[in-house]
């Protein structure tokens, strides 16, 4: 194993370009708090020795509030970092230092990686980096991670560093005396330093104290936090900030200069126009019309998927495989396995690649753009509102409009929501009312024929997503958790980011979806071969004729269960055989929306929220969609047909 | 006398000083990562749909619960009585 470097740092600092940089492998460079759902490590090799290169989920403090910093805290707690590279924002460093205060008093091996310095230099700040490394006592160095600036001195600093001891500076007397006190009776060992335990103590971190409950002397140790807290009027962790405050504005005072901001005038003006109502809530429209609705839906599920199901599957390869298989496959249990309706390759493959892939894929390529430039947190803060009166806040955003992509990844997300009751909150509704992108697009590709019933369809599930959130924020005990988050400048989104982003994403929905679909073809191909699918389908069929709809769609709905996804397909291809007519068209695509979710993302929400939640979300969501499904039937014809 | 007055009462483009955070104890943290303390000025761009405010150079967007309990004084107040 090589030697651990450990990257910290706020999020939106370009962590993530510096982790590229280092390993020349991409991981997940994101401008939205909360998406690296998995840490990356990454190989290096420095001047002939070799490193491991470990990625974390944005952190503001050393004391976690969120999940994702609690998911940092406990790495740099057990893997035992040779070096931790504090990445920061240059033009934020009087906020940012705070955090390289409380590494150094958790005694950890810390090297400060000034980042984002073209920022900083128009916003006017110039810096006398050999003063901070002196006052400081750690190497210091400072980057442009995206235009490759610093990176070779990073490299060089970390494979030349060496620990030395850094005495941190002092608090006030009271808090240093509580501080000694508290950690002259902690007799645990840990990987941080006693001082920075007391330090979390003394902030009522959650965590060290749940640890620290089984030290013989917690009982006075907690009688230290009382009498600490008896001299203040205010709360100790403020305290605490404005000291910290004091000793990074003391180390900064010869060190920074802070001259006149060079205006940015385009990015200004795009700042505020995203950002106020008037004009951001429109811009906000034009995003999600442009972005999901043409591109995802009109390019992605409409031009692509013609062009690779039609021309390339349909005309080139099925047949081929079909002749193939004919002329050297001498059983026919394994020509219906392969080439089959439910063959590996004809319905598996096929259904992967020449649907689902270009759909996700352009989904995953505008996600990427969004996130990269800086967008989501405005989109978040603009929603804000609207997602107050479902019982979440603008946060949940986030998740939803990954929902749109891939419902499996976004019930992953929502551990970036604060409370519970918002996690179980938002995964109802992802199951419920957010169509995934595969689905989205053949929806809008079946629909095609009329924007009326587009918009029927839109405006149905949207009632339905408002509706349930609101019964659902109503019926739901607890509280919402209150909106802040940070609006990152926009950026322009980097082209190698955007890509590297979207292979992440690719490679993360293919290695879960590849497996998925070879055992659904084979499952399916049992089946069909043992009659079991039969008699499950004549079972389902009266459901689907109480609806209007052919029974033939039972075998649909079915397949949507294992995949939503390809229930959508298999939908798409029966309105290219004109089985249905349009009301049809629309019941069928309103039930499919709402209907339960695919198994990737039952089993995850089984893993989040526990298998009784899960069946209990099920049922609902059965009984939704088919209620839905069947006033469309009643009513619908009654207004459009 | 206290000049003090909430976040809340400022219209768009007032700057002040933060005098006093939320009491409670998660939101005062939140706010604390951003370098909203006691003595920095606070910058409101927007007040709808959420409250967006400038420290240093961090712009932060909030809604109006947190909003409500940060308290500022004016300006030239706040110099008198440093």
């Amino acid at each position: 194993m090589g030697r651990q470097v450990i990257l910290v740092g706020n999020p939106n600092v370009g962590k993530s370009v510096i982790f590229n940089q280092l390993t020349g492998r991409y991981v997940n460079v994101s401008n939205y708090p909360g998406t690296t759902v998995e840490i990356a490590v990454g190989q290096s090799r420095l001047c002939g020795r070799e490193y491991d290169i470990i990625d974390t989920p944005g952190v503001y403090s050393l004391s976690p509030l969120t999940d994702e910093e609690q998911v940092t805290r406990r790495l740099l707690l057990r893997r035992r970092a040779d070096t931790v590279v504090h990445v920061i924002d240059a033009k934020n460093i009087r906020r940012m230092l705070n955090l390289t205060l409380q590494l150094i008093d958790a005694e950890l091996p810390v090297i400060l990686n000034i980042n984002l310095m073209d920022e900083a230099k128009s916003a006017g700040l110039s810096f006398n980096f050999s003063l901070l490394a002196k006052v400081i006592g750690i190497p210091v160095v400072a980057t442009t991670a995206v235009e490759k600036a610093g990176i070779d001195n990073l490299k060089k600093t970390i494979a030349d560093y060496r620990c030395k001891p850094v005495v941190a500076p002092r608090f006030s007397a009271p808090i240093e005396q509580a501080v000694a006190a508290i950690s002259a009776r902690i007799k645990k060992e840990y990987v941080f330093s006693k001082r920075m335990l007391a330090l979390l103590l003394l902030q009522d971190d959650r965590e060290t104290h749940a640890w620290a409950s089984d030290e013989a002397e917690y009982l006075e140790i907690l009688k230290i936090i009382r009498d600490l807290g008896a001299r203040y009027q205010q709360p100790i962790s403020l305290v605490i900030a404005i000291e910290r405050q004091k000793m990074v504005d003391d180390l900064l005072s010869n060190v920074v200069r802070f001259g006149m901001p060079r205006h940015r005038k385009l990015r200004n003006i795009f700042d505020r126009l995203t950002r106020e109502p008037v004009t951001g809530i429109p811009i906000l429209v034009l995003v999600i019309y442009f972005g999901l609705y043409k591109v995802v839906g009109g390019i992605g599920a409409g031009v692509m998927v013609d062009y690779i199901n039609n021309q390339i599957f349909g005309s080139v390869l099925t047949p081929l495989m079909g002749y193939a298989a004919d002329r050297y496959l001498p059983w026919e249990w394994m020509k219906s396995l392969l080439v089959g309706s439910y063959g590996l390759f004809t319905f598996g493959l096929r259904y992967a690649v020449a649907i689902i892939l270009p759909v996700v894929g352009t989904f995953f390529i505008v996600f990427a753009v969004l996130e990269d430039s800086g967008y989501l947190p405005r989109l978040a803060m603009l929603v804000d509102g609207l997602f107050k009166k479902i019982g979440l806040n603008g946060r949940a955003v986030i998740p939803v409009v990954l929902g749109l992509g891939c419902g499996t990844m976004a019930v992953f997300v929502t551990r970036t929501l604060e409370t519970k009751r918002e996690r179980l909150l938002a995964t109802f509704l992802l199951s419920l009312a957010i169509p995934c992108s595969a689905q989205f697009g053949v929806v809008l590709a079946i629909l095609s024929f009329s924007n009326v019933v587009v918009g029927l369809w839109a405006a149905y599930v949207l009632l339905v997503f408002i509706s349930a959130g609101w019964l659902g924020a109503k019926l739901l005990p607890g509280q919402r958790s209150p909106f802040y988050m940070e609006l990152p400048p926009l950026r322009l989104p980097n082209i190698q980011n955007v890509l590297t982003k979207v292979y992440t994403r690719m490679v993360w929905y293919f290695t879960e979806i590849i497996p998925v679909f070879i055992v659904v073809s084979v499952v399916l191909w049992l089946g069909d071969q043992t009659g079991v699918l039969a008699y499950i389908i004549e079972v389902a069929e009266p459901i689907m004729v109480s609806l209007g709809l052919p029974p033939q769609t039972a075998q649909t709905f079915l397949l949507g269960f294992f995949r939503r996804d390809y229930g959508a397909a298999g939908l798409y291809d029966m309105t290219g055989n004109g089985m249905l007519d349009e009301q049809q068209l629309l019941v069928a695509a309103v039930t499919m929306t709402l209907f339960v979710p695919c198994v990737a993302q039952l089993i995850v929400i089984i893993k989040e929220q526990g298998i009784s939640v899960a069946a209990m979300m099920m049922v609902l969501i059965s009984m939704i969609a088919w209620m839905s499904g069947w006033l469309m039937m009643r009513f619908a014809g009654l207004l459009f047909f | 006398m206290n000049k003090s007055l909430s976040l809340i009462e400022l219209k768009r483009g007032e700057k002040a000083i933060i005098s006093a955070l939320p009491t409670k104890a998660v939101n005062l943290r939140k706010l604390l990562v951003f370098g909203l303390l006691p003595g920095v000025e606070i910058n409101v761009l927007q007040v709808s749909p959420s409250y967006v405010v400038a420290v240093g150079n961090t712009y932060l967007a909030l809604d109006r619960e947190i909003a409500r309990g940060i308290l500022v004084m004016d300006k030239k107040w706040a110099r008198k009585i440093k």
